[in-house]
Order: structure tokens, then C-alpha cells, then sequence
């Protein structure tokens, strides 16, 4: 199964002019009314909650609607047409889309994926011993630079059930795992991709099932600071971070959002293989991260103690 | 007692930020509603370390009838701080007794 990862998540949402805000904000480009890009054309998609197009809610807190996949071509398509419709109901919308539910009872769909293929610099450093990253002269820190999501990385969801969700990922749709935190969930990478995860689950009660976090790529750390920089300078809530996690080595920054989930910068994700045996630890504070860190008023240094110069 | 803010600072209807601690983030949710002004500790009871808010000073649901907890969607009633629905389900958020004087809130206990 030729999956690559999420292209598209859809809210429900009762507050849509504080979701439009917030979106902008963050860094995505609103291309349709209310379909917020990323620069491969990954998207979070807005519609009101009492939108009747929108597939129905959860009957927990959770504003998602539905979680779309990227798979690579239409064989791919049809083989998780076939797979599924073995237990499941399938429907195939106007573009070909196909809609159906998971085993935790999120709904879900599969498209030929919308992402477009990036051709971007990455984060440049200077490192003593390897060559320089940057020509002499080319400035590191840009303090204009864009700072646009590159892509939707991964999504985690609260479920009630993590073996019986991760399964159906699994057996069904390729996934296969690449860490798992005990008791809590195992991070999971379909076969078209090659980062660390592009799904984790968070074993939870069911009134809590949901959306705990999305995340999008942003070029490196850098531009990940920057970014949660100016999402704390307008006033937006920061959550955790930023730090860098051990499993999958993303460096992380997540914030609040009015969608009523956590929105995740992340940067520098570890890339694994079929050779990678999965590492499984309980989790805990220290296997979260590598180290966090909290944003803090401007500083500057000076000379002599006030009123001493 | 600890001024919190102007009566006037809170839109009736509406919710305000107060009591920043050092690094500027409010520590107290502030709610007016029919002359009366509701306060909370500023954290969800899901996790020890979690402001309700996504913005300085946004804390309410679309149409302002509940307090949005913006890290996983949970609503809580304004005039008792109950979960109605999230995470936290059945628990509630801590209230704080406040005291409006000369038109000013203030927190009438210990600083939170």
C-alpha cells in the first residue's frame, strides 16, 4: 500500500473566524475559501460545524472530521478500495476520493495525493570540521525569512483502543511501526514515507477520543524558532515547547489552537528504512524529550549596572 | 487582595486574561456575565501545565456560552466551571473568589 501521508484535515468548527486567524498566523495560505496550504499543498480545511456536507462528528470533544491520505496512484487506491470494502462501507466521491471509517471509528479517506514535489534549500550551518553550509559573506539568521510549513508531517490521535487501532493501520493499510512508547502508543510510518511517523496514538478513555495534536515541517530548528517566536510575540498560547523529541529526533514547538487541538512546528525528523528495529520504552518525562526549552522576553547585554556608567 | 483588572476591562459576555506571572503568561481567567465576574485558575485539569486559552484573552467557545479549552477541545459551564465534554470530562476548573470594589476586580485570596 503505496500511502504516503496525510494531506488534508477537516474541522468542524463553531468559532471559523478565530480558526481562519489563527491558521493564517501559523503560516499556512488560505488558496479555496477556508483550505489553508502548506507549500506542498497539504492542507488544514475549515467548514462550520453544522456544515451537512461534513462527515458526522465524534460524540467527544474533538472538532476533526475526517483525516484525508495521500496515497501515490490510482492502483494504490483501488487496492485499499478492495481491502477495505471486505468489512467496511467505501464510497467513492466525485474526484475519486474514497471515505470510510477506521477501527477506532474515525473517519477517514484516500485520494492521489494533492502534495506537489518541493525543490527547497534546507537549514544551512556552519560546522567546525565539515564544510561550510553557507557561502562566506550569507547570513545565518534572517530575521525576515517566511517561515512557511513545508508539509503536513503527522497527525496523533486519542483512542481507546491503541493495539486494535494500530492494528488496522498495520494489517490493513501497510503501516509499519517504528517506536512505541509502552502503555501509550506506538508511532507509525506508511510505506510511501520514509519519515519517523506520520501517525501516533495516545491510548486514552473513549469520551476523549480525537485529534491531540497535527504537526507540519518547517525547514530546521531555525525556522521553527522563528516561526513559534511570532505566534508568542501575536499573543497565541504555547504549549510545549520548543524542544527536541528522542523518537524521531523532531525538534517541536507546539501552541493551542482554536480548532481545539494542539498545532505542532516541527523540524528535522529522523528518516528510517526496513532495516530500523523499533526501540520501546514506557513513557515518561525523560523519554519525551530530549530537552525543552520556553520562550522568554528579549535580552540584551550591557556594560556597567544600571545608573553606574 | 490582588487587583486584577478594570470591571470595564472584561466585555460583558466576554473573558479576560489576568495576573501574569514573570514571563507574561496569565495565571487567572476572568468572566463577565450578567454583572457578575466569574475567575479561574488559568489551567485545564487534564495536565498540571495546561492555559486554557489559544490567544491573550480568547478563552470562549464560538458562540460564548462556554469556556473552550483550546489544547484538546473540552467545554466547561462559565458560571460553575464544570466539563461538560473533553478530556477532564466531570471535572472542573478551579474557581477563585474575586471581589469588585470601585470598579476594579480583585482577587480575594492569596495569589495564585
Amino acid at each position: 500500500m503505496r500511502i504516503i501521508g496525510p494531506d488534508e484535515l477537516i474541522f468542524g468548527v463553531d468559532n471559523i473566524e478565530a480558526c481562519r486567524a489563527f491558521l493564517a498566523d501559523y503560516g499556512l495560505t488560505e488558496t479555496d475559501p477556508d483550505r489553508f496550504e502548506a507549500l506542498d499543498r497539504t492542507a488544514v480545511v475549515l467548514r462550520a460545524s453544522d456544515d451537512a456536507m461534513l462527515p458526522p462528528p465524534l460524540p467527544t470533544a474533538t472538532r476533526l472530521r475526517e483525516t484525508v491520505w495521500g496515497v501515490e496512484d490510482h492502483a494504490t487506491l483501488d487496492a485499499i478500495a478492495a481491502e477495505l470494502s471486505r468489512d467496511r462501507e467505501v464510497t467513492v466521491g466525485p474526484s475519486g476520493r474514497l471515505s470510510t471509517v477506521d477501527d477506532a471509528g474515525f473517519r477517514i479517506a484516500f485520494q492521489v495525493t494533492c502534495r506537489i514535489a518541493l525543490n527547497l534549500p534546507p537549514e544551512r550551518i556552519n560546522s567546525p570540521g565539515a564544510a561550510p553550509g553557507r557561502a562566506p559573506n550569507e547570513i545565518g539568521a534572517n530575521e525576515d525569512a517566511a517561515a512557511r510549513p513545508r508539509t503536513l508531517s503527522h497527525i496523533v490521535y486519542f483512542v481507546p483502543d491503541m493495539d486494535r487501532m494500530a492494528n488496522f493501520y498495520i494489517d490493513r493499510l501497510g503501516f509499519v511501526i517504528t517506536d512505541k512508547f509502552t502503555n501509550t502508543g506506538p508511532f507509525l510510518r506508511p510505506q510511501a514515507n520514509d519519515d519517523h511517523h506520520v501517525l501516533f496514538m495516545i491510548q486514552t478513555p473513549e469520551y476523549m477520543q480525537g485529534l491531540e495534536h497535527l504537526a507540519f515541517h518547517m525547514q530546521g530548528p531555525t525556522e521553527l524558532m522563528l516561526a513559534g517566536s511570532r505566534m508568542v510575540k501575536k499573543g497565541y498560547e504555547s504549549f510545549w515547547g520548543p524542544g527536541r523529541h528522542k523518537f524521531g529526533s523532531n525538534w517541536f514547538w507546539y501552541f493551542n489552537s482554536p480548532m481545539g487541538t494542539h498545532v505542532e512546528y516541527d523540524a528535522d525528523m529522523d528518516k528510517h528504512d526496513g532495516d530500523w528495529t523499533l526501540r520501546e520504552v514506557p513513557m515518561s518525562k525523560e523519554a519525551a524529550q530530549m530537552f525543552l526549552f520556553e520562550n522568554v522576553a528579549k535580552w540584551a547585554p550591557g556594560g556597567p549596572p544600571p545608573g553606574k556608567g | 487582595m490582588t487587583l486584577l483588572c478594570r470591571l470595564d476591562d472584561i466585555p460583558e459576555g466576554g473573558a479576560r486574561g489576568a495576573l501574569p506571572n514573570a514571563r507574561g503568561r496569565d495565571g487567572v481567567v476572568l468572566l463577565r456575565r450578567g454583572g457578575r465576574v466569574y475567575a479561574y485558575v488559568n489551567n485545564c485539569p487534564h495536565y498540571d501545565r495546561a492555559p486554557l486559552g489559544w490567544r491573550k484573552d480568547e478563552f470562549l467557545n464560538g458562540d460564548g456560552t462556554r469556556i473552550l479549552c483550546a489544547a484538546h477541545g473540552a467545554l466547561f459551564r462559565i458560571e460553575d466551571g464544570v466539563c461538560e465534554i473533553g478530556p477532564c470530562l466531570g471535572q472542573a476548573l478551579t474557581p477563585l473568589p474575586v471581589r469588585i470594589e470601585g470598579g476594579a476586580v480583585f482577587l480575594d485570596a492569596p495569589a495564585v
